[in-house]
């Protein structure tokens, strides 16, 4: 848990409720989390905050996800910041979207917080903290 | 006299014409006289003649009435036949209108506008009419009431008097009228006509009304028969229109179930991560009771996600909005994938499981589709099968396809909801819902998800002793007819104006069939157009643009309505745009119809260039449409006719930069300066859009993967020209357009595919297309260095000239290229001018 305390997850939803919870669990595993509420802000704390991975909704107002997932990869300085996707269960072509936008894993809706946990687990340790921010 | 209406009396008085009837029976009684000279024999064989030729003339003309369906028509019709040739220079016709009880004048026959409007203004009510059917004016079935009888009140305005000039003793006097009722063969009274001013000039004999009645007799079956096809029409028009509301209604539902399921998602997700975390936090330091309720809590949410998700994928797959993601899978491996998911339910129900899982050859469906069709199966029959209950499930293969079986030893199926156990929300009682969950929408999902594929499901089952399952979904995709997005067929003609729009970038497309009865045409089918517009629409023959098209068997392009003096210039609310395309759909050199195509996206004007194409298109399509029209072999034609539509659609949309216009000029250069004809060039437009169509059968894995290809795929895609000729057979009628998509990856020295052709045995087509293929694939991949790629292109093309290609045509081809570039060199020099790149 404690070796959890050096990366930083931006977690963005326009649920508050799922934000509360997700603030709640992952910090719980020593991760400190910043959120934000729809596409626009997400690309904007990408770039201001440099998280070293990003939970990110799908349908949000202003910006929807695979848009602000391109937005994030497409930008040098932000580019390599692992992406989870959260998709509604029988989206499979959102899943597909995802990937083409450019997301490294997704978690289908509605998940149990300890399972996003593991996701996240994962694919941090195929990209090391850090190693983005040159 | 006319009817109950018409003319004042004009300039001879009553008196008058009494003093020269007197005269006038003088010389006809004389007449009366001299005729009494001839034989009795004589005159019954004058008679026999007459009648023979007047049931002649009545049989014509019943000939002519039967082939009118439309009553108006019919009615004049009627009136028409009378004038001509029973005698009768002043006919009208009413009929009864059973609501209001008064006659109306309907048509007419002789008259003058004058006395049309005043008949038409002066409906007779039955009782009047009623009041003159007596028996001192009754000759056979009709009515003559002689002016004698001084009937009428000459002053009645309503009446129409002709103006017969003089008239002599025992002539028709203009007072004088005849009756003919029109009764049914029940004798309903259904109207009568009404005869004034005979040819002859004489009150008509017993025969004349005879022939008359005779006559009516017909018309009033003629009638009959218009109006119970009027009624129908009606009918028929009235229930196009509830099935079009009924579609509107069930799309709006499902919109709606979409909708509400999807919002009920967004909270369920919050209920199950906050409840996790409370379980894995909190949970096990619980005591007692209290963990439990947690943990119901949690399943209780789980069933209602599963509920949502039912339902809105219930939803989706009505709305057909779920796309499938077609890869080979081997149905024995989903279901044993099922099976371990079911596993704990299965134990804990205590019932025994018994797979018959052989190999089976792999089929082509969704997998997630498929995994969730075969979930619903088992769980249905685990939730139906009482403790110590059986379940088997059999997977079998055919040359077609794979078959999937799923028996239990459950409660059963009575006969009677046998059949209605896929309908949605059906559970065989309702309280069964209680009793076993669920909102009774598995097994429609499922026999959605088979529509989906082009498979079947069916059931079989005795109540008490279990049911049993069975889904058999295709090898590869068929499109049938009962399997699309809405669970309807998909018309053929839909299709068709589908297609037409997408490849001629317009937003409007429909297509009109000739009715050759009415001699108009109507609007089969249509996208973009309102639904009264489709049901009011009916254009003649020879009138506006597509009656024109339909008349003259050509193709109309209009740039400009507005401009357009053809066509009067008349713009309509449907022309969003100025330019539109109307060309003749034929067949056997008959026109069956008119294609028209409007409104193109781009807001530009369509060009001769797009008018040949959609002849050449339209060409095809008639085929197809006259067997539907015809409803020829539909179970037959139908599934690979839409294939086939349907892959055109798809290859077209595949083609993406190559349809540009600069490519598009290329392509005819290249073809003129190889020698072909205009018409020549149009097919090889054609066949341009659609020679890659094999392609759509080839996995999408394969067509995307990066890096060489497995011998096994290889050889899949050196398949497609073989399976694009085999796709396009149903509507392609020119062996000239199969032979170039087959032959089109032949090489010049003979190394190509799939026959090895060499050299000039390769169709001429072909080798042209080998060339703009190789040219088009590798200039679009990255269109945003054009330029470059497309100078390397024209290289590495040069260079493959001899082995490859035709060398004939690579250098066609370069020369094409060079001139281009200069031209668009040269257009780019002006800077400012305004000057365009065409």
């Amino acid at each position: 848990m404690s070796d959890n305390n050096k990366c930083k997850i931006l977690v963005v939803d326009d649920e508050r409720y799922i934000l509360h919870i997700l603030d709640f669990s992952l910090g719980a595993e020593g991760y400190e989390v910043i959120t934000a509420g729809d596409g626009e802000q997400a690309v904007e704390r990408s770039k201001a905050d440099r998280p070293d991975l990003i939970v990110m909704d799908i349908m949000m107002p202003k910006m929807d996800g695979f848009e602000a997932c391109k937005k994030i990869k497409s930008n040098p300085d932000t580019k390599d910041i692992p992406v989870i996707m959260l998709t509604a269960k029988g989206r499979e072509t959102d899943r597909k979207r995802g990937v083409d936008a450019g997301a490294d894993d997704y978690v289908t809706k509605p998940f149990s917080p300890a399972k996003l946990i593991e996701r996240v687990q994962g694919v941090l340790s195929a990209t090391p903290p850090g190693t983005h921010r040159e | 006299m006319l009817s109950l209406s018409l003319m004042t009396l004009n300039s001879h008085s009553l008196l008058w014409t009494l003093c020269l009837s007197a005269l006038i029976g003088l010389v006809l009684g004389w007449r009366a006289w001299a005729l009494r000279g001839r034989t009795a024999e004589c005159r019954a064989q004058d008679l026999a003649e007459k009648r023979a030729n007047n049931l002649a003339r009545i049989l014509d003309i019943s000939n002519t009435m039967n082939a009118t369906l439309e009553l108006d028509q019919l009615l004049t019709c009627i009136a028409q036949a009378v004038r001509e040739s029973l005698g009768f220079r002043r006919v009208l016709v009413r009929l009864l209108d059973e609501e209001t009880e008064t006659f109306k004048a309907c048509a007419f026959a002789g008259l003058d506008e004058e006395d049309v409007i005043k008949l038409r203004h002066n409906e007779v009510p039955l009782e009047e009419f009623r009041g003159l059917m007596k028996d001192e004016f009754r000759i056979g079935g009709s009515y003559f009431i002689n002016h004698e009888a001084q009937y009428w009140d000459e002053d009645d305005d309503r009446l129409v008097i002709p103006d017969l000039g003089e008239r002599q003793e025992g002539e028709w006097h203009p007072l004088d009228s005849l009756f003919v009722p029109l009764r049914t063969r029940d004798r309903r009274l259904i109207g009568y006509l009404s005869v004034d001013d005979p040819v002859d000039r004489q009150v008509p004999s017993t025969e004349a009304i005879e022939t008359l009645e005779i006559f009516s007799n017909h018309a009033v079956i003629s009638i009959e028969n218009a109006r119970l096809y009027r009624e129908l029409e009606g009918k028929i028009r009235e229930l196009k229109w509830v099935t079009a509301k009924l579609e509107e209604l069930n799309q709006t539902k499902n919109a709606f179930m979409a909708n509400v399921s999807h919002e009920l998602r967004t909270p369920l997700t919050s209920i199950r991560a906050y409840l996790d975390t409370v379980m894995t936090e909190v949970g096990p330091r619980l005591e007692g009771q209290h963990n439990h309720f947690l943990k119901v809590i949690l399943e209780e949410t789980m069933r209602l996600t599963g509920l949502v998700d039912d339902l809105l994928d219930f939803s989706r797959m009505e709305a057909g909005g779920i796309e499938l993601n077609r890869e080979p899978l081997k149905l024995e491996r989903v279901a044993r994938g099922a099976l371990s998911v079911l596993e704990p339910e299965v134990q804990q129900k205590g019932l025994t499981l018994i797979p018959e899982l052989p190999d089976t050859e792999p089929i082509l469906a969704d997998r997630n589709l498929t995994m969730q069709l075969v979930l619903n199966l088992l769980r249905n029959a685990v939730k139906f099968t009482p403790p110590g209950g059986t379940i088997r499930v059999r997977v079998e293969g055919d040359e077609k396809g794979a078959l999937l079986e799923v028996r239990d030893t459950g409660i059963g199926i009575s006969r009677e909801n046998l059949g209605r156990v896929f309908d949605r929300f059906y559970q065989t009682d309702s309280s069964s819902t209680r009793e076993y969950g669920g909102v009774g929408l598995g097994l429609s999902i499922c026999r959605s998800i088979v529509g989906r594929h082009g498979g079947r499901i069916w059931a079989e089952s005795k109540e008490g002793e279990g049911s049993s399952f069975m889904v058999w979904l295709p090898r590869r995709e068929s499109v049938c007819p009962e399997t699309t997005a809405m669970g309807r067929p998909r018309r053929v003609p839909d299709l068709i104006v589908q297609l037409i729009a997408e490849v001629m970038q317009s937003g409007s497309a429909s297509i009109m069939l000739v009715d050759e009865k009415r001699e108009d045409l109507f609007i089969e089918t249509s996208l973009g157009l309102d639904q009264e517009i489709i049901e009011n629409t009916r254009v003649p023959i020879g009138e506006e643009i597509s009656g024109w098209v339909a008349r003259h068997g050509q193709p109309v392009l209009v740039c400009n309505i507005e401009e357009d003096d053809r066509f009067g210039r008349r713009n309509r609310p449907t022309y969003e745009t100025k330019s539109l395309l109307s060309v003749p759909l034929t067949t056997g050199g008959r026109v069956i119809g008119v294609l028209n195509v409007s409104n193109r996206v781009s807001c530009t004007s369509f060009t001769a260039d797009d008018r040949d194409l959609l002849a050449c298109l339209a060409d095809r399509l008639a085929v197809v449409l006259e067997q539907v029209v015809r409803g020829e072999d539909v179970a037959g034609v139908l599934p690979p006719t839409q294939q086939a539509l349907q892959a055109i659609i798809d290859a077209r949309r595949r083609s993406g930069v190559t349809g540009s216009p600069e490519f598009q000029r290329v392509l005819e250069g290249v073809c003129r300066r190889m020698g072909m004809q205009r018409a020549d060039v149009e097919i090889m437009r054609y066949i341009w859009d659609i020679h890659d169509v094999g392609m759509t059968r080839v996995e999408e894995s394969i067509v995307s993967k990066p890096g060489k290809l497995e011998p096994e795929e290889l050889s899949q895609v050196r398949n497609h020209p073989r399976i694009g000729v085999e796709i396009l057979s149903p509507v392609e009628f020119l062996e000239q357009v199969k032979q170039v998509v087959l032959h089109h990856h032949e090489w010049f020295d003979g190394s190509g595919y799939p026959d090895g052709l060499e050299g000039e045995a390769i169709p001429l087509g072909a080798r042209v297309l080998a060339v703009l293929d190789a040219f088009g694939s590798m200039t679009s991949e990255r269109p945003y260095r054009r330029t470059r790629t497309s100078e390397e292109a024209i290289e590495e093309i040069d260079r493959c000239a001899g082995t490859q290609f035709d060398p004939e045509v690579a250098g066609a081809l370069v020369e094409e290229w060079r001139e281009v570039e200069a031209r668009s060199e040269k257009a780019r020099e002006p800077v400012g001018s305004g000057v365009s790149r065409s």
